[in-house]
């Protein structure tokens, strides 16, 4: 069995005696933490407030405004959506600490509701740069200095939780002060009635992961909301199906305004359910319409039923137009590894995404992959797996560090940030760039990829119809 | 940190953080560089544990985090290796062995193969430990296993479900 051979091998990799003595030594030598290191916290933050200081004055009107800024939310191709749809609703509540949370937009459908918020807080807040653990550098982007600092949303009526999971963009405009937006997928499509008011509760984040600080130090809000969900429409498998080997016992699409979502209940078979997450839901799958073409998702929610007989998934389907009906095709995920020059973009392989183009700009590195043939997930769309400073001959195999920028013994940091666009599923990366990373960035002349490719496993799919 | 609360430690956790290491790096050296950051974080963090289920999770997340799963691989900085390591008794893999197989996954998938099989944590706690959802854990760890499924059936007839 393969986890007692992984068990057994893996037992042999271990510390030597000496290498515990030598550690442990190392470690004792380490001066102990008494206190927060004031100094260079005060210096971090110095910093930090200096970069911020600048986008707060873009900060003019609320958090969509602030938002619509960004080239990053311009990337999510949702702009021009929530310009439209979002609802101005202004609603404030106090926490016992002191923090003050603002709802300043809502967007909500039979999918979706999206919020748009501004957090005050008492006491200041650590960007990613200022806390203890793994610190990142305090000219890494704005999205990751704010990252995990998120109140988490949810969504109630009448004792029961409509949303889970969330995801969305926030920004620290000062260290007192946080803005974004987070949207939430409904559990189940048409969970907001019109007119029915329902709650909306948010919790602070514990960003003090050591264990210090107690739930009951940080913020809780709640704020009664009017539903008012636009309009969308549902179909629905008719019957059970089989998808390959998989028994989908319910299959529905919902296209709404703020996004189009699959959601399959797959049944878990008996050998399986003692281990359930061996079998999970749809596995390796493509959705393709009545004229071949195919659409990229994303998986929102994968949660085992409650009796535990059968995962229930979601899925943001992109894209999703004018199709008639949609077949969704049980595959195979093939990866290779390939070298390309950047004067050959674009670039498409055996099939699915293209790698479009690759733009050096000041301070920021750009990839754009675009949906063609077929795809699937977008976490599968490929990656670069190298940056490569020489132009690769054909069949090129990079040696270990050969011509690697961004690798090896005092490589500039880069960070990167990924961004689907909802209109389509074309994917954005960016890595940023300081100046020694912008210096390497000028030696680009390949990438190394990591490419993967659906394939279909033709006559074992299911069909469902759709309707106007 | 005296040096016998920070031996009891390094035997109580140290092979654990460097395995993981290893499973994630698929070098010695730089698990070696791993193991080292970790536990001088914990020196210089010195967080307070609840229990020692939140210290294993601490450590596995420092970990992973370290070896660079969640940022900046294969772009991440080098650790300064452990001073006068030598002597290391962790042999090569065994050839056609399950661990070379995993180590010849992607280096996304081989932390949460590992943790799964080797540590025997949930996906909910895998999800936890590393950030992440449980849905993409769940999709890696599909991944991962039909790579070994194809790697390992070159070999041999393997059952890569338990």
């Amino acid at each position: 069995m393969f986890r007692d051979d992984y068990r057994k091998e893996m037992d042999a990799v271990k510390l030597s005696e000496h290498q515990k003595e030598q550690l442990a030594g190392l470690m004792a030598a380490q001066p102990v933490r008494k206190a927060r290191r004031a100094g260079r916290t005060v210096l971090v933050a110095a910093v930090a407030c200096a970069l911020l200081a600048a986008t707060a004055a873009a900060y003019v009107t609320g958090a969509l405004d602030f938002l619509k800024g960004r080239e990053e939310y311009q990337f999510l191709g949702q702009a021009a959506l929530y310009e439209e749809y979002a609802r101005r609703v202004d609603l404030s509540d106090t926490a016992d600490n002191g923090d003050t949370l603002t709802i300043e937009y809502t967007a909500m459908d039979e999918n979706f509701c999206t919020v748009f918020y501004t957090l005050h807080t008492a006491k200041p807040m650590e960007a990613w740069s200022q806390r203890e653990h793994l610190p990142i550098s305090p000219d890494a982007p704005d999205l990751w200095q704010a990252m995990g600092l998120e109140p988490t949303f949810t969504l109630e009526a009448d004792g029961e939780t409509l949303t889970g999971g969330q995801d969305g963009q926030q920004y620290l405009l000062n260290a007192n002060t946080l803005v974004g937006m987070a949207r939430l997928p409904l559990n189940r499509a048409g969970a907001l009635v019109d007119g029915e008011t329902v709650t909306l509760r948010a919790e602070a984040p514990l960003t003090d992961w050591d264990g210090g600080l107690e739930r009951a130090e940080t913020g809780r809000w709640s704020f009664a909301l009017e539903a008012e969900p636009l309009e969308a429409w549902t179909d629905t498998l008719s019957a059970p199906a089989a998808l390959g080997e998989r028994q989908v016992e319910s299959l529905s699409v919902t296209i709404s305004p703020l996004g189009t979502v699959l959601r399959a209940r797959v049944a878990v078979p008996e050998e399986y359910r003692a281990e359930p997450d061996l079998w999970g839901g749809l596995g390796w799958f493509v959705v393709r319409d009545e004229d071949g073409r195919y659409y990229p998702y994303d998986v929102l929610t994968s949660a085992l039923s409650e009796d535990g007989t059968a995962w229930e998934e979601s899925y943001l389907l992109y894209g999703l137009e004018d199709a008639e009906t949609l077949e969704l095709l049980p595959a195979e995920l093939e990866g290779e590894f390939v070298t390309i020059n950047l004067e050959d973009l674009p670039w498409q392989g055996k099939g699915g995404y293209t790698f479009a183009s690759f733009t050096v700009e000041e301070g920021q590195m750009t990839l754009r992959m675009e949906p063609d043939g077929v795809v699937g997930s977008t976490g599968y769309c490929g990656s670069v797996a190298y940056f490569l400073s020489r132009a690769a001959e054909p069949d090129d195999s990079q040696e270990e560090g050969s011509g690697k920028l961004f690798y090896g013994d005092g490589a500039p940091d880069i960070y990167q940030n990924s961004f689907t666009d909802w209109r389509d599923g074309s994917v954005t990366i960016t890595w940023s760039l300081d100046e020694a990373g912008q210096a390497q960035a000028e030696e680009l002349a390949g990438l190394e990829l990591y490419v993967e490719t659906y394939v279909p496993e033709e006559g074992t799919g299911v069909l469902l119809p759709l309707t106007d | 940190m005296d040096r016998e609360e920070a031996r009891q430690v390094v035997e109580r956790y140290g092979s654990m953080v460097y395995r993981l290491a290893y499973a994630r790096t698929g070098r010695r050296d730089d698990a070696e560089d791993v193991t080292q950051e970790v536990f001088l974080r914990l020196v210089r963090a010195a967080p307070a544990f609840r229990d020692e289920e939140h210290q294993k999770a601490w450590l596995l997340r420092v970990t992973a985090n370290c070896a660079g799963d969640l940022f900046r691989s294969p772009w991440r900085k080098r650790h300064r290796p452990l001073e006068e390591a030598d002597g290391l008794i962790s042999p090569e893999p065994e050839e056609n062995g399950v661990l070379e197989a995993v180590l010849a996954l992607p280096e996304r998938y081989r932390t949460v193969v590992h943790l799964f099989y080797y540590e025997e944590l949930s996906v909910a706690e895998i999800a936890a430990a590393l950030g992440k959802s449980e849905g993409a854990v769940r999709t890696r760890l599909s991944r991962a296993r039909g790579m070994l499924r194809e790697l390992l059936d070159e070999e041999g007839e393997t059952d890569v479900s338990r």
